[in-house]
């Protein structure tokens, strides 16, 4: 199973196979991003998490390396349009971020070590408008039980907004931050929630 | 049709059962509008787009010289040139971080310091009279506004040996903390010079300069800059409303009536126009009507935009510091009660929290007022655009014949900085990328643009618009 799965060092997976056909198919959908005709994007991503889930359960500490095509689709949480997630040039990927590419899980959640940096990470960038304990401000709470974004619910949807920016003062830090410094900070938000 | 017509208006009329009634400011906090209301005509707009690159911009002005240019006030201490065109000209109009050898003349340290405002002399276009308020780095931040002249020879560049040759202080004024200096100088339509000024900073206003009419903070202030054989600074319009009430007299005790001992204010600075206002940041005159329109910025839970129709004497006190809006200051909970103090906003929003322990409001209002204009043109008169730089929302103020509306006509992802008519009546607004953290200075954050509030079915072809948020 692990084998066929997940990647070895030199190999391809069977998904990296169909993958590929995907990646193909949507490099001739155009600039858009057209995937190709008969795979929705929901059954892919849904595939995918899977796989990476998989692969990480069943292979401690072995990330399947994960290739822009393959990352989930990032949307800017104000106007819908899509985000660039890609490594900036010179910038490296984490395994956690490449993770939480494929699958919208946050490795960090619950990891002290993150979660300390992520503490660090929100008083210098955060607290000001959001307070330190994410009951908000300047800037609304993090911790309630709903978000002026619906979406900030999920990892994926607070990335978004910290990666893209929203509203005003809600810049995109995806411009001044790397995306594991994101992922710890929302770590540590959701620690927030349970104090 | 023509019955249909007719009958549809009767049955409006019937309906709303409401005579037509001129503008009035709120006698009660319930008159004061809030987000969520409708201006008549269901306005639609957009916000193209016109040019970008700026550092840090906080202001636009037109010189209203049919050249069709359009200035750009960058903080760190630039004005830059826009043309007809849309081309920003790569050398600055004034470049005051070179104008002194010593270095640079304006106090960026903290983000709310800088350059803030141009205004061209109503008529530019024969003396060349240009005025600029900023904080000053000689005078340890106090908040300087000067004059200088543009050469016929060199229209889109005033050269350091230029402005060194032909400035004029015309104020000077102290400033002793960095924040809340107000910002923005403009003419108003009776040839004087306004300039909006905060409380000096701090929080909850403590020097109570707001109610000091012996202080130059927390006022708008009105001077005439046409000073007989251009000698003084300035002069005091003959109709400012304090313009007697400091001059010694000779006592007198008896045949006097109260009102009259009551204007009598011993130590009051003549410039006043208005008082009681915490950060004016941006106000802006209707080009139609005169009016006055002021978006005062809030502290912890409330932002205001007042209204002065043409026809008023000045001296309004707009209440700070014991009213923020229409609310108490400080404000401890739901039930704090205080006097509403002078005259009420047209306008107010609320931050997240509108008092200490309410529940958390979701929707993110903002937490900044910035005015930008008042457009007469589609599909609104008379209206108030005023944006927020915490959420990027923008909203029309307006009366509707019988009641002031506040209406979000789009939410972008801007900071809003500032604002202003161009000679054709529409509205400029300007956004940065600037916040009070993670300032990286003034030359180092994103770069901010212009952009021209247009009909939304009036979108040039081809024209990039600011994203928004659907509703």
């Amino acid at each position: 199973m692990h084998r066929s799965f997940c990647s070895a060092p030199g190999g391809r997976s069977q998904l990296q196979d169909s993958d590929a056909t995907l990646a193909s198919n949507r490099r001739e959908g155009g600039a858009s991003g057209n995937f190709a005709v008969g795979y929705s994007d929901r059954l892919r991503a849904a595939a995918l998490a899977a796989t990476a889930m998989l692969c990480i359960a069943t292979v401690p500490g072995a990330v399947r390396s994960v290739a822009a095509e393959d990352s989930l689709q990032f949307k800017n949480a104000f106007d819908g349009s899509t985000l660039d997630v890609r490594p900036k040039a010179g910038e490296q990927l984490t395994p956690a971020v490449q993770a939480f590419h494929a699958s919208g899980r946050n490795p960090y959640r619950d990891d002290p070590t993150a979660l300390a940096a992520g503490k660090k990470l929100y008083e210098t960038w955060c607290q000001s408008c959001h307070m330190p304990d994410g009951s908000g401000r300047m800037g609304p709470s993090l911790i309630g039980d709903s978000y002026t974004y619906e979406q900030v619910a999920t990892d994926k949807g607070m990335f978004e907004v910290v990666f893209g920016g929203a509203g005003g003062a809600m810049q995109a830090f995806g411009k001044r931050m790397g995306q594991d410094d994101i992922l710890q900070i929302i770590a540590y938000v959701r620690s927030l929630k349970r104090k | 049709m023509q019955r249909f017509v007719v009958g549809l208006a009767a049955v409006a009329a019937f309906v709303s059962g409401q005579p037509v009634m001129a503008q009035q400011v709120p006698k009660s906090p319930a008159d004061v509008a809030r987000p969520g209301g409708n201006l008549p005509g269901n306005p639609q707009i957009a916000l193209v787009k016109v040019a970008e690159g700026f550092n840090d911009p906080v202001g636009v002005a037109s010189a209203f010289d049919g050249t069709g240019r359009l200035f750009v006030v960058e903080r760190v201490g630039r004005i830059r040139v826009v043309t007809g065109g849309g081309e920003v000209l790569s050398e600055p109009f004034l470049d005051l971080t070179k104008t002194n050898p010593l270095g640079t003349e304006v106090q960026t340290v903290f983000v709310e310091q800088g350059l803030w405002s141009v205004a061209f002399h109503p008529k530019f276009k024969d003396n060349g009279y240009v005025f600029a308020s900023f904080a000053s780095v000689p005078f340890n931040g106090a908040n300087l506004i000067v004059r200088f002249t543009v050469d016929r020879a060199s229209p889109n560049q005033v050269s350091s040996e230029q402005f060194n040759k032909t400035v004029k202080v015309i104020m000077n004024i102290p400033q002793p903390y960095y924040n809340h200096y107000g910002g923005k100088i403009a003419f108003g339509p009776d040839g004087y010079l306004y300039i909006s000024k905060g409380d000096a900073g701090w929080e909850g206003d403590p020097l109570d300069a707001g109610q000091n009419l012996g202080k130059l903070w927390g006022k708008m202030l009105r001077i005439n800059v046409d000073t007989q054989g251009d000698q003084a600074a300035y002069s005091i319009p003959r109709d400012n409303p304090f313009l007697d009430a400091g001059r010694d007299r000779m006592m007198n005790l008896f045949g006097i009536t109260e009102e009259g001992f009551s204007k009598i204010k011993i130590g009051s600075r003549p410039e006043i126009w208005a008082y009681g206002l915490r950060n004016p940041w941006q106000f802006s005159f209707d080009p139609k009507t005169g009016d006055l329109w002021i978006g005062d910025v809030g502290q912890n839970h409330w932002e205001e935009i007042d209204w002065q129709p043409h026809s008023s004497k000045g001296g309004e006190n707009y209440g700070w510091k014991h009213n923020q809006a229409s609310h108490c200051h400080p404000i401890l909970g739901a039930d704090t009660k205080c006097p509403i103090v002078g005259v009420l906003p047209v306008a107010e929003y609320p931050h997240q929290e509108p008092y200490p322990g309410a529940p958390k409001l979701k929707d993110g209002w903002g937490c900044s007022v910035t005015g930008l204009g008042v457009a007469n043109y589609a599909g609104m008169t008379g209206v108030y655009l005023a944006g927020d730089w915490c959420s990027g929302r923008l909203w029309g103020v307006g009366w509707d014949g019988s009641k002031w509306q506040m209406e979000e006509l789009l939410h972008t992802a801007l900071q809003f900085t500032g604002g202003n008519n161009d000679q054709d009546g529409s509205i400029l607004a300007v956004n940065c990328y600037c916040f009070y953290l993670d300032d990286k200075g003034p030359v180092a954050n994103p770069t901010g643009a212009l952009w021209r509030v247009v009909a939304a079915d009036k979108v040039p072809a081809g024209a990039e618009t600011a994203k928004t948020r659907a509703r």
